[in-house]
């Protein structure tokens, strides 16, 4: 069974902190960049292949780790991806649906593998799409996507 | 198919997920390598047949989708078509692994043929069917390729196990046929 991490307290004021995820049995690479501004943002960076073996580790990862700690944005940065089957776009699915219940919002930047599966399965219209996670950041960040507290 | 060489190698007995470096040079398939794996070498140049025997699990995944790719690259394939040719092969592999009996050996089988690349994958399995109906596997793999074929036939005196196959055929653009 590949070994993950521990994931590290994430700060509570503003500020940054990364937990990564090496997943041993593959070499797939999970890292999470937790960014305290306006949002609430986690940069969730993936690399390698994310196929039947490495793709529900990842999702055992991040779900844990991404939902119901008070995040409300959440990147995917899947540029490095270099291949993903369906089993990493249910893993996708999973992660978004989960989310999405809570009010996150997801945006991703995926490399030509990733992008042509999505759209053959039209999974593209479910995320924002970009090409550079650093858009998505400073998206995140403006003011049309500053965050709210959600009242109660 | 035409005549076909099988050249046999098995210097490890072991399952461990293999490293192939593959090259085809007119008629000849040259082949380095670690644990178990049987190439076939058909003597039509303009047909050149390609079989990887390996364990039925999911570590070998990554060398099904090397070769897959290799191939479809030598086939000229665009980068996008190389992309849905692996990804399709993957699907059939994984599922096929999936169903696959506890020690199984699974077989990949690939040819590039006049108008498309063409691949089968058979692993012994007690299942009847590669897919469940509604998967998100068989749906990507009908929108990638064409001609996908599933079968299951007893093998005597196997107790109970079948061989399960799945096949399909990656029709090349128009522009390449």
């Amino acid at each position: 069974m590949a070994e993950v991490l521990p994931f590290n307290p994430l700060p509570t004021s503003p500020g940054q902190q990364d937990a990564s995820y090496a997943l041993s049995d593959h070499p797939s690479h999970v890292l999470v960049h937790r960014c305290g501004n306006a949002a609430e943002t986690a940069l969730v960076r993936v690399t390698g292949d994310v196929d039947a073996l490495s793709a529900p580790e990842i999702g055992r990862t991040l779900l844990p780790n991404l939902l119901g700690l008070g995040i409300d944005q959440v990147v995917f940065d899947l540029r490095s991806v270099t291949f993903i089957g369906s089993a990493g776009v249910q893993m996708l699915r999973d992660v978004r649906l989960s989310g999405i219940a809570d009010g996150v919002e997801f945006w991703l930047a995926g490399s030509r593998a990733v992008l042509r599966i999505l759209d053959l399965v039209g999974d593209t219209s479910a995320f924002h799409v970009v090409d550079d996670p650093q858009d998505a950041m400073a998206l995140v960040s403006s003011s049309a996507h500053r965050w709210v507290p959600r009242q109660g | 198919m035409g005549q076909t060489q099988r050249i046999r190698e098995e210097s490890h007995a072991h399952r461990e997920p293999l490293v192939v470096l593959m090259s085809y040079v007119r008629r000849r398939v040259s082949v380095s390598m670690t644990g178990q794996l049987h190439l076939i070498k058909n003597d039509m140049v303009d047909h050149p047949d390609f079989t990887l025997r390996l364990g039925a699990d999911h570590r070998n995944l990554p060398l099904v989708r090397s070769l897959a790719a290799s191939v479809a690259i030598r086939a000229d394939l665009s980068v996008d078509d190389v992309i849905d040719f692996k990804v399709a092969v993957d699907e059939a592999a994984q599922a096929l692994v999936r169903r696959a009996a506890g020690d199984a050996m699974m077989t990949c089988d690939l040819r590039i043929e006049n108008d498309g690349l063409w691949f089968r994958a058979a692993a012994e399995s007690t299942s009847f069917d590669v897919f469940e109906p509604d998967s998100l596997g068989l749906e990507i793999l009908h929108c990638l390729v064409e001609c996908v074929e599933t079968d299951h036939r007893t093998i005597v005196h196997s107790g109970g196990l079948r061989e399960l196959s799945i096949e399909f055929v990656k029709p090349y653009p128009m522009d390449l046929t």
